[in-house]
């Protein structure tokens, strides 16, 4: 049939998943520490029936060859950790890096994870942990007569006891990842490493690049919504053009199946 | 047989050639780096047209060109529109874009391609690399790795005859580079001028059309002399 009719299609379904990753950009526009996505495009194979420079006669070349492509293809989903806007909430659990760095999360399963989301939480031991029950690493324990809480730039936590006293608990430290952008997302605010994101690097917050904890503060989501929205449009008007193509390969053919009487 | 019905239908395989390629350029429209293409057709078999004028009283015949007659026409080339892209502001160190003249330098198992998308990223070793993982070369040949001043470090190269290998990437030989220069942060989006390409595909169709009415008029014909001629009615 016509090359073009699939060639177009190819371009529906990439403007679809650019769809798709837009709206989980937006639906977490107001998911703390959420990452936004960026979808990537690239061409497809090209078909050549005649090479550029091969020769037309004994002492001529072809200046530009034949060829028809096609259509586009999904190259890379790239998430973009770029720092979130930084809102105050008051609450001495809610923790928030400014500049580079992961917190470090405890599964269920033993295994480290990798999160921005610090708003965090004490359950029944003084364990400190996230909304889901994982705990932080390395654990911190506040003792049952606490009563202040406060965590300096540099992860140092320190509780305020009922007889006024100041017991250091211990500090919070970060990782960093030399390509973050290979981590792998899990859901719930959650990383995992994985070979293309390089070994963690743990460090002090404040100190070789790593960023500073900030107290009482929430990093919310790098989502920039007029951004969204207007690729959401491009992706739109793209889809609309692509579909044009198919109705314009149909209707050929089917003038061509008109012809015959 | 008619010759017309044959010269119609190649006319309407050339329309499809068309559409193929538009629609390549359409669904690229927001690939990053992507250079659209245009068709070139030309005729084929050229013949030319004589008139004999007899003279008797003379005892020659004049023979005079009116013109030519074309049998054919073909697809002769696909060029590359290497014009520049709109430039987008997307804020990512890791984003580059050129301004003006010239391909990135890529490496790939040992073979250099090039390409104007430059959208690249950060390898688990701190190298820069394009999404299928291909090395971004620096102006001395070697890898780079990323940090703080790679706009000064990013090799940049003009290509003769560029030739699309599909992934966005070029292939050609290497030559001097001229005037350019290399945004952060910025990304080319692809140079296909989407209001160009659908009067395009409007003129195709609308030939096609009209070619495949030359065709069922060629058939009437056919018809016509097939079933009516000589008979008495």
């Amino acid at each position: 049939m016509i090359n073009g009719l699939y060639t177009a299609a190819t371009g529906m379904w990439a403007q679809q998943f650019k769809l798709d990753t837009l709206s989980n950009n937006i639906a977490n526009v107001d998911t703390a520490g959420y990452k936004k996505v960026k979808t990537e495009f690239q061409d497809l194979l090209y078909d050549y029936s005649k090479n550029a420079g091969a020769a037309t006669a004994q002492n001529s070349l072809h200046p530009t060859g034949i060829y028809v492509g096609h259509g586009t293809k999904l190259s890379a989903t790239t998430r973009i950790f770029t720092q979130g806007n930084l809102e105050r909430t008051g609450n001495s659990l809610d923790l928030a890096v400014s500049g580079d760095g992961f917190f470090q999360v405890q599964l269920q399963d033993g295994r480290i994870a990798y999160t921005r989301d610090g708003q965090f939480k004490v359950d029944g031991n003084g364990r400190i942990i996230t909304s889901n029950g994982n705990l932080l690493s390395p654990n911190i324990v506040v003792p049952q007569n606490a009563v202040a809480l406060s965590i300096s730039p540099d992860g140092i936590v320190t509780a305020e006891l009922q007889d006024g006293t100041l017991q250091n608990l211990g500090t919070i430290t970060l990782v960093r990842f030399i390509n973050p952008s290979g981590l792998k997302a899990i859901g719930d605010n959650l990383y995992l490493e994985t070979p293309a994101s390089g070994a963690p690097v743990e460090g002090t917050a404040g100190q070789d690049g790593f960023g500073t904890i900030l107290q009482g503060y929430v990093e919310k989501s790098n989502v920039d919504i007029v951004k969204e929205m207007v690729d959401m449009i491009s992706a739109m008007r793209a889809y609309e053009l692509n579909s044009r193509t198919v109705q314009t390969a149909d209707e050929m053919l089917r003038t061509a199946s008109n012809m015959k009487r | 047989m008619y010759k017309g019905i044959y010269l119609a239908s190649m006319g309407m395989l050339a329309d499809i050639t068309k559409l193929d390629t538009l629609s390549n350029n359409i669904s690229n429209a927001e690939t990053a780096g992507y250079k659209s293409d245009s068709l070139a057709f030309k005729a084929y078999f050229d013949k030319n047209l004589y008139s004999f004028n007899p003279m008797p009283q003379e005892k020659k015949v004049e023979i005079k060109k009116i013109g030519n007659f074309e049998q054919a026409l073909i697809l002769d080339q696909v060029k590359t529109n290497l014009s520049q892209g709109v430039i987008e502001h997307t804020g990512n160190a890791l984003d580059f874009a050129i301004d003006g003249e010239g391909f990135f330098v890529l490496e790939n198992n040992g073979k250099r391609l090039y390409t104007r998308a430059g959208n690249f990223k950060v390898n688990d070793e701190g190298f820069l690399v394009n999404s299928d993982g291909a090395y971004v070369l620096g102006k001395d040949g070697q890898k780079l790795k990323a940090d703080d001043n790679l706009i000064e470090k990013i090799l940049v190269v003009d290509l003769e005859n560029p030739k699309k290998i599909g992934y966005t990437f070029f292939e050609g030989q290497e030559k001097a580079k001229k005037n350019f220069r290399i945004l952060q942060g910025y990304i080319e989006k692809s140079n296909v001028n989407i209001v160009r390409e659908m009067v395009k595909m409007i003129e195709a169709t609308r030939h096609y059309e009209t070619l495949s009415k030359a065709v069922t008029v060629h058939d009437e014909l056919l018809n016509k002399s097939i079933n009516s001629a000589g008979s008495l009615k």
